[in-house]
């Protein structure tokens, strides 16, 4: 290091205090401006204009006091022996933060409005996962911003050039480069077979409507209605009235559903490059991401029976963008056929080397739980029936055992389909009774790991597991103590990897 | 079949988290979490006495203070539980937090995932010189960890051994 700039812990500039009494100031107004505007509607006494001028001198002089006690006590430096960015702030709450180099992702400069007639700058660190400006200087020269931005630069390339990913050193997998395009009829295969369950609930929707709208009507002019009914042609052909009307709503929500989907994933294309996938699709966006395996976090493939049937698979994947903060969002690609799924799984996943892999079920402890929840509607809308004339006790009885019925079947079904699998490298969640979803992560992309133990489970030896990703957690409940040796293997995974995350 | 065999060995014989002894927090913070847990109280009281001159019911008003009652004596009941609970453990590659009595909670986050660490220290920190260690992940809120009812020199120590192996890790 030619210069040892920074290293002893700074100041921000002198204006700094104005900018920060000035912001404390405007939040302060932002807060009560409802009050201000009463105020001055009411049009208050003498008395009270002076008790109100005086409150807010004596605010603005401790707003003064606490800007200026928040300027001393905001400190910055570098510490070069560690290797940090340091800043330490707060007047009631000290925060102390450090940031090594080695992880800083982004470093900035900014102004607002306020802060280019003050002549200062906003110095921004953000680290992966760090919220927006969470590690930030608000009042910085010019000068002093730009030296600071310069070194941590510098730093940060020298950090990140050491890191040489051995997975792409390390030896260049089959370069079959492919393209995969959504073709017109895919496109409308996929309006059709997904979102049937949304065009169901609105016919639902509408015939309840329909259904109440007839109730009323008739309970207040039943005699009027019986002569409508007389004049109708027959109960058949009112039926089929129904019927027409029903086809209609659900052509309906399938064509709304397909000109989604054309606008969403209209010219979908899929290729495979040398390094990575390049996604691009849209209509009147258009949206074009680029997929590194390293950058993938978390992998899931959902299809349905009918999508399997036609060879419709989605694939939705999280990424960790170094760019700007982590993109939470995931990307939806819908409509690969399983050759496709397969051919993105061996791109991102080179080392598919499965030497074991240990499938672990939830306890039938979870099930028990489960179903309770789910059986508690049914018994709280029995109330129902007390309160409400038009529900008699058998049609509850009707009801609520029909939903029964279904919650059971549903949840057995759910719990049957939940299964954890940990292999060498890779763990896969697999759930989901008509939807089914298998979500695959990295062990070594995982962050941390949360054990949850819950005082009830502790004589069943069970536990929750939480897999903490940057591209979001999976959780698997209630799962025996046995599974706690694959989870200190996972640890030896990451902890004996230098392969960077991200 | 070889490979099985390979790794029921493997498996077996890498060190284990669960057997770890953790180290408990200050005795400080059980005091601080009572103070809070009492100010909340006086607020609660002090809005139920505010609720006698408006005109509600003697029933509904005794239900309200049961319901008081019962709601604080279990969070002091719990806040004695919960500071047994608290525990941290450095290891050589990871460190690992627990807390919680009726939801024990482990999180283990390895060094070389850990992105930043702060201490942070309120008022009431300040004044049973404790501070908390809080340890950031790429992983999202519930990957973080932060450690109450550290002693200052402590949780700079700590912080210290943290930003190291942050450091010596890489490469």
């Amino acid at each position: 290091m030619k210069s040892n700039l920074f290293e002893v812990p700074q100041r921000q500039s002198e204006i700094g205090i104005l900018l920060i009494f000035l912001t404390r100031i405007f939040n302060l107004f932002k807060g009560f401006w409802a009050i201000i505007v009463y105020l001055l509607f009411t049009g208050p006494g003498e008395a009270t204009l002076v008790y109100i001028v005086l409150g807010l001198v004596v605010m603005s002089v401790l707003i003064l006091i606490y800007s200026f006690v928040y300027y001393r006590k905001f400190l910055f430096h570098i510490d070069y022996k560690n290797q940090e960015f340091v800043l330490q702030k707060g007047v009631f709450n000290t925060e102390d933060i450090a940031i090594p180099f080695d992880r800083i992702q982004q470093v900035y400069i900014k102004r607002s409005i306020l802060q280019r007639i003050l002549n200062v700058n906003s110095f921004v660190v953000e680290t992966a996962g760090s919220k927006k400006e969470e590690i930030g200087i608000k009042a910085i020269s010019n000068e002093k911003a730009n030296q600071l931005l310069a070194i941590l630069i510098e730093a940060k390339d020298r950090h990140s050039e050491e890191i040489i990913d051995p997975g792409i050193a390390g030896e260049p997998t089959e370069n079959r480069l492919w393209t995969h395009e959504l073709s017109f009829l895919t496109l409308l295969k996929i309006g059709i077979s997904t979102n049937y369950l949304r065009g169901l609930a609105l016919i639902a929707a509408f015939f309840t409507t329909i259904y109440n709208e007839v109730r009323t009507v008739s309970e207040e002019h039943s005699e009027t209605i019986q002569k409508y009914l007389d004049q109708l042609p027959g109960p058949m052909e009112s039926v089929s009235i129904f019927m027409f009307i029903a086809v209609i709503v659900l052509l309906l929500s399938v064509l709304i559903t397909v000109a989604e989907v054309f606008i969403k994933y209209f010219n979908l294309k899929l290729t495979q490059t040398k390094d990575s996938l390049e996604l691009e699709m849209g209509l009147k966006t258009n949206t074009k991401v680029s997929l590194q395996p390293r950058r993938v976090q978390l992998l899931q493939v959902i299809t349905n029976p009918v999508q399997k049937w036609l060879n419709l698979y989605e694939v939705r994947i999280s990424l960790a963008n170094s760019e700007n903060e982590l993109q939470k969002s995931k990307i939806k690609i819908p409509g690969l056929d399983q050759a496709t799924v397969e051919k993105v799984n061996s791109f991102l996943y080179t080392d598919q080397i499965s030497g074991f892999g240990e499938t672990f079920s939830p306890d039938k402890i979870l099930l028990v739980r489960r179903l309770i929840i789910a059986l508690i509607p049914a018994l709280v809308s029995y109330f129902a029936v007390f309160f409400v004339d038009a529900l008699s006790l058998t049609t509850w009885l009707l009801l609520a055992g029909l939903y029964a019925i279904i919650a059971v079947i549903w949840q057995i079904l759910m719990f049957r389909s939940l299964i954890l699998i940990i292999s060498e490298d890779l763990v896969y969640k697999k759930y989901g009774v008509w939807n089914k979803t298998e979500e695959r992560l990295e062990i070594y992309k995982i962050q941390s790991i949360s054990v949850f133990q819950p005082l009830w489970y502790e004589k069943k030896n069970l536990v929750n597991i939480i897999f903490h990703t940057a591209g979001g957690d999976i959780s698997f409940r209630t799962v025996s103590k046995n599974v706690l040796p694959y989870i200190n293997y996972m640890f030896y995974k990451i902890e004996s990897n230098s392969r960077s995350w991200m | 079949m070889e490979n099985f065999t390979n790794k029921s060995i493997d498996i077996a014989s890498l060190p284990q988290f669960e057997e770890v002894d953790f180290q408990p927090i200050s005795k400080s913070y059980l005091i601080k979490s009572n103070l809070q847990n009492l100010a909340f109280l006086c607020v609660a009281m002090i809005g139920w006495a505010v609720l006698i001159y408006y005109d509600i019911n003697q029933i509904q008003l005794i239900i309200l203070l049961i319901g008081i009652v019962l709601y604080f004596g279990f969070k002091f009941w719990n806040i004695s539980r919960l500071q047994k609970n608290y525990g941290f453990a450095l290891r050589e590659k990871d460190i690992l937090y627990r807390r919680g009595y009726l939801v024990n909670k482990t999180t283990v986050v390895p060094f070389n995932r850990i992105q930043h660490a702060s201490i942070s220290r309120g008022v009431l920190d300040k004044i049973f010189k404790i501070s908390t260690l809080k340890i950031f992940t790429a992983g999202g809120s519930g990957s973080d960890i932060s450690i109450p009812g550290l002693a200052p020199d402590l949780a700079l120590r700590l912080k210290e051994a943290l930003a190291e192996k942050l450091t010596a890790n890489e490469i």
